[in-house]
C-alpha cells in the first residue's frame, strides 16, 4: 500500500533532502551519471564482469559501489546491507541522501532481473517530478529511435486463436497488459503473429513497446512452446477474468435484487428449442457462432441447452476454453428463466449473423435449412 | 512516549460512544480490511479526529459482543496501541508533512471527482499513447503518472515509483495530500480497480466526517 510504502521510506532513512537544495549543476552531473547507468548496463547485459573496469573509472562513492555490486554479480537482499554498511546513508551524509537511494535503488532493480529502463525510470524518480517528467520523455525519444525487429514466429494456443476477438476491446486488452505484467504478457505475445504484436505494441507507449519486444525476443529464445502456450492461456484467463468477475457494486445491487426476480426454474421449451437449433445447425456455422461469443456468453448458453447439446457444444470449442467456461459456470449461479431466454436469444442472433455472407444485398433470403430456419424464428419472437 | 502514543491515549479519555452510529456505519463501508486505517490516520487533522479514529480502532479489533464497552481500559488502551504500532508505520515527518486544515481538506472531494473522471473516460476510451492524450493535463503528478501508465506500468513498481517521487516531493500541506491522493488513483487506475473500490481508496484521506458522509449519499443514491 502506497502510505505504508512511503511511511516506511520515512521510518527507514528519514526525512528526505530537498530536492530543490541540490544545485542544478550537480543536478545535470547526477543525471549524465545515471544516463550512463543505463548505457553501461544495457552494452554488459552478456557479461556483467565487465562492470568492474567501469567501477575503477566512478568518481562518486555510491556508484562506485553499484557497478562493483553488480560486477560481483551480488544477491539483491545483501546489495541493502551493502549500501548500509558502506556508511554512505549515515547521518552525517544526509544532504546526499537521495542520491545514494537511487544508486541503492537501480542497483537493486537490476540485480532482481527488472528492465534497465524501468529501473532508469526509479532511479529518475528521486530526482522529483519535474526531472523525472524531463527524463521519462528523454527515454521516450530514445525508445523511438531504437529498434528491434521481429521474426515471424507462431505458437498456436488460446491466445493466437482469440487475439483479434481482444484486440477489438484495446482499453481491456491494455488493463490485461498491466495486470500480467511485462514478462508474462511478452511471453504470452512470443507466440503470436508478427501482424498482431504490431498492433499490440500500438497500444503501449514507446517504452513499453520497446520492453514488450525486447521479452518477446527474449521469451522466443528460452521458452518453448509447451510454455509459451500455457502463458498465452494464463494470458487469456487474466483477459476473460476481467469480463466475468462482477464488481463489488454489482454484487451488492445483486443481493437486492435477489428478492424481485422471478424463482429459477429452467423453461423445458425454452430448453428444447435451444437444444433443436445447436443441433440442427451446421457445424461450420456453429463453430464461427461460438468464437464470435465470450467465454461467459457461451456458459450461459450451455444453461439453456440439455446434456445432448452440450457434447456437441464443447466439441467445437478447444480444451483451454472447455476448461474456462466450465470454470464461468462453476462460479455463475442463480440465472433467473428470464436471463435465460435472452441468452439464447442473442445465441440464435449471433447464429443468424454466422449464416450471413459478408456481401449479403437487401432483399437475399439467407441460406438457413427450412426447419432451423422456424426454430430461430420461434426463439426470437418469444417474451 | 512517542506521537502515535500521545495521541491514542489523549483520545482513549474522550467519551468513545459518542460517535457509535457513525462509526458503525463507517466500519462497514471502509474497513472490510485494513488498509484503510493508515489511510485514516493520517488524513487525522486534529483532536476529534482522533477521538473517532480510536472508535474505529476499537471497532475493528473488538470482538462484537465486547464493542462499545468501557470496561478494562488499561487493557483496552494496550491492545491499541500495539495494534496501531503492528498495523501501521506511523511516522511524525510524515504525519507533519500531510497535516492541513479542515478548511483546505474541503478542497480534496471536487479533486478526487475530477480524479474518477479520469478514471472513468480512460476506461471508457482505453489510454492513446502516441496521440499526447495527458498534454491538456494541468497537475503534472497526475500527469506524469498516467504517462507511466500508458507505458505499460501497474503494480509494484509503479507504486515504488510513486513512493519515491512522493518522498523526494517538496510540497507540504493540502498540495502533498493532493499528490498522495493521485499516486493512489493513478495506481487505482493502472491495476483497473472499479470506481468504488478506487473511491473506498481516495476518500480517507478526506477524514472520517467526509468520507462517511460521500459514502452514505452513494449507498443512499444507489439504493433509490
Amino acid at each position: 500500500m502506497l502510505i505504508e510504502r512511503l511511511a516506511q521510506m520515512y521510518v527507514h532513512w528519514g526525512s528526505p533532502a530537498q530536492t530543490g537544495e541540490l544545485g542544478r549543476r550537480k543536478k545535470d552531473q547526477a543525471v549524465s551519471a545515471v544516463h550512463q547507468f543505463l548505457d553501461v548496463i544495457e552494452s554488459t547485459a552478456e557479461d556483467r564482469k565487465t562492470l568492474f573496469t567501469q567501477s575503477q573509472q566512478s568518481r562518486r562513492k555510491a556508484t562506485k559501489l553499484a557497478y562493483l555490486l553488480l560486477a560481483s554479480e551480488t544477491e539483491p537482499e545483501a546489495i541493502h546491507d551493502a549500501f548500509l554498511r558502506s556508511g554512505l546513508l549515515s547521518t552525517g551524509q544526509r544532504s546526499n541522501k537521495p542520491e545514494v537511494l537511487l544508486w541503492l535503488a537501480g542497483t537493486e532493480a537490476i540485480a532482481r532481473g527488472i528492465h534497465p529502463y524501468i529501473a532508469f525510470l526509479i532511479m529518475s524518480s528521486y530526482f522529483g517530478l519535474e526531472t523525472a517528467e524531463e527524463e521519462l520523455r528523454w527515454l521516450q525519444e530514445r525508445a523511438r529511435a531504437s529498434s528491434s525487429t521481429l521474426e515471424e514466429y507462431i505458437v498456436p494456443g488460446d491466445l493466437t486463436d482469440s487475439i483479434e476477438e481482444a484486440l477489438k476491446e484495446p482499453a481491456r486488452l491494455q488493463r490485461t497488459i498491466r495486470i500480467a505484467g511485462m514478462p508474462l504478457s511478452a511471453s504470452a505475445f512470443a507466440g503470436c503473429s508478427v501482424y498482431y504484436i504490431e498492433k499490440i505494441l500500438t497500444l503501449v507507449g514507446p517504452i513499453g513497446a520497446l520492453i514488450l519486444t525486447q521479452m518477446i525476443l527474449s521469451a522466443r529464445k528460452r521458452l518453448v512452446s509447451d510454455e509459451i502456450s500455457t502463458a498465452q492461456q494464463a494470458f487469456v484467463d487474466l483477459f476473460t477474468q476481467e469480463e466475468t468477475e462482477p464488481t463489488a457494486q454489482e454484487e451488492e445491487a445483486g443481493v437486492g435484487e435477489e428478492a424481485f426476480e422471478e424463482p429459477n426454474l429452467p423453461d423445458p421449451e425454452l430448453m428444447h428449442t435451444t437444444t433443436n437449433i445447436v443441433m440442427e445447425a451446421e457445424a461450420k456455422i456453429l463453430k464461427s457462432t461460438l468464437s464470435s461469443m465470450s467465454d461467459g456468453e457461451i456458459a450461459s448458453l450451455l444453461r439453456c441447452l440439455e446434456a445432448i447439446a452440450h457434447e456437441r457444444l464443447l466439441n467445437l470449442i478447444s480444451q483451454g476454453r472447455q476448461k474456462r467456461v466450465l470454470a464461468v459456470i462453476q462460479k455463475t449461479e442463480n440465472v433467473t428463466s428470464g436471463q435465460m431466454l435472452r441468452d439464447a436469444q442473442l445465441f440464435a442472433q449471433k447464429l443468424l449473423a454466422a449464416y450471413a455472407p459478408k456481401n449479403l444485398r437487401p432483399g437475399t433470403t439467407l441460406s438457413i435449412p427450412e426447419k432451423l430456419r422456424g426454430l430461430i424464428s420461434y426463439l426470437l419472437s418469444r417474451e | 512516549m512517542s506521537f502515535r502514543h500521545r495521541h491514542s491515549l489523549i483520545a482513549f479519555e474522550y467519551n468513545i460512544s459518542r460517535f457509535k452510529k457513525n462509526v458503525n456505519i463507517f466500519a462497514y463501508f471502509f474497513m472490510k480490511n485494513y488498509e484503510n486505517l493508515a489511510r485514516f490516520c493520517y488524513s487525522c487533522s486534529d483532536f476529534t479526529d482522533y477521538v473517532k479514529f480510536y472508535d474505529i480502532v476499537q471497532y475493528i479489533t473488538k470482538p462484537a459482543p465486547q464493542r462499545w464497552s468501557v470496561g478494562a481500559p488499561l487493557f483496552f488502551a494496550v491492545v491499541v496501541c500495539a495494534i496501531l504500532w503492528a498495523m501501521i508505520y506511523w511516522n511524525a515527518d510524515l504525519a507533519a508533512k500531510i497535516a492541513c486544515t479542515r478548511q483546505e481538506m474541503e478542497t480534496l472531494p471536487p479533486y478526487i471527482d475530477h480524479l474518477l473522471e479520469v478514471s472513468r473516460s480512460l476506461g471508457q476510451t482505453g489510454i492513446h499513447p502516441t496521440a499526447h492524450q495527458f498534454d491538456s493535463e494541468k497537475d503534472a503528478f497526475l500527469r506524469y503518472g498516467l504517462l507511466l501508465v500508458s507505458e505499460g506500468l501497474a503494480g509494484e513498481i509503479l507504486e515504488e515509483i510513486l513512493s519515491v517521487l512522493l518522498y523526494v516531493s517538496d510540497l507540504k500541506g493540502i498540495d502533498f495530500l493532493r499528490q498522495c491522493v493521485a499516486a493512489e488513483a493513478i495506481l487505482s487506475i493502472a491495476n483497473g480497480e472499479d470506481e468504488d473500490t478506487m473511491l473506498r481508496k481516495l476518500l480517507p484521506y478526506c477524514g472520517i466526517d467526509r468520507a462517511l458522509a460521500v459514502m452514505s449519499k452513494r449507498k443512499s443514491d444507489h439504493a433509490d
